[in-house]
């Protein structure tokens, strides 16, 4: 039967290894994943803002320039709220879905653009675009 | 009268066993991990320059804001004139530069090659160290930002070399 400094040695040589290897394996994670991913997202919605696009309200154009734009291997869904003022108060006009579903159980990150619609010159409609970013 | 020696605890000799032989797992971990550790910096710091190169690129105009008209006396340069968007003349006095002052006022400390291209592959413009003087190509770093040139949407791609 071992004593109680040798269990405690063991014990201790053990924990000492175990957070040893947990730290190592941490270490090595690439930390700009997440960084690089959403800058891609980012990116990718001020292309889609530049070129009107977005503002477009067209689905199949907007998936084609989406699929043209991000690199592959990037799944992306986007939201666009559209709304008009008046009287000093934003009214949602109509909320409309492009790309593919959000997958479960993936790490999805998100980015965010808000900007104009113009109708001669005019500001005629204010945009909110939300987009869930993902590596497949 | 026979001397008697003091016997070793069993439970001793045991501990001192499993002691070593963790010990010696540990110092071989540790080998292992420390070149890893040293692979993982390095890649880390690589990437960290493409990052900051690339996002300079994509997103300040460079400094003075004129810096096109003598580019040899620029504090820093960038491309854009608006977030995202590439001025075509940035990008032909950036291509103008001899390499060892853009990398400089790009704020680089490896070696980099900056490529402009389509969406489809075609390139636009390259700015790079001459083959010789290229780091190691199989330990490179690449990093991608879109923009938008002359009304097209473009590839800005930064690679970082180990030096």
């Amino acid at each position: 039967m071992f004593s109680i400094d040798a269990t405690l040695s063991a014990f201790l040589l053990v924990m000492v290894l175990a957070t040893t290897v947990l730290l190592s394996v941490q270490a090595t994670g690439d930390p700009y994943e997440k960084l690089q991913v959403v800058r891609t997202g980012k990116d990718a919605l001020v292309m889609l803002d530049r070129q009107n696009i977005l503002s477009s309200g067209n689905a199949t154009m907007v998936e084609t320039a989406l699929n043209a734009t991000l690199p592959k291997g990037i799944g992306a869904h986007i939201s666009v709220s559209t709304y008009y003022y008046v009287n000093g108060t934003f009214n949602l006009l109509n909320m409309n879905e492009y790309g593919e579903g959000v997958p479960e159980g993936k790490n999805t990150y998100g980015a965010s653009r808000n900007f104009v619609g113009m109708k001669n010159g005019q500001v005629a409609e204010y945009l909110s675009a939300r987009m869930w970013i993902w590596q497949k | 009268m026979a001397k008697r020696g003091q016997g070793v605890p069993i439970d001793f000799v045991a501990g001192l066993f499993i002691f070593l032989v963790m010990l010696a797992y540990f110092l071989l971990l540790w080998d292992s991990y420390s070149e890893r550790y040293v692979a993982a910096a390095s890649s880390i710091d690589m990437e960290t320059t493409a990052i900051g190169v690339a996002d300079q690129l994509v997103s300040t105009g460079g400094m003075p804001n004129n810096w096109t008209a003598d580019p040899l006396s620029a504090q820093s340069i960038g491309l854009a004139w608006r977030q995202n968007e590439i001025d075509p003349y940035r990008l032909s006095a950036l291509s103008s530069l001899p390499y060892a002052n853009a990398k400089r006022l790009l704020g680089a400390g490896r070696e980099i090659m900056i490529k402009i291209e389509t969406l489809d592959g075609g390139r636009l413009a390259t700015i790079s160290a001459s083959e010789a003087e290229t780091g190691d190509s199989s330990k490179a770093v690449e990093v991608t930002r879109m923009a938008m040139l002359n009304g097209s949407v473009v590839n800005v791609k930064v690679q970082v070399y180990e030096n």
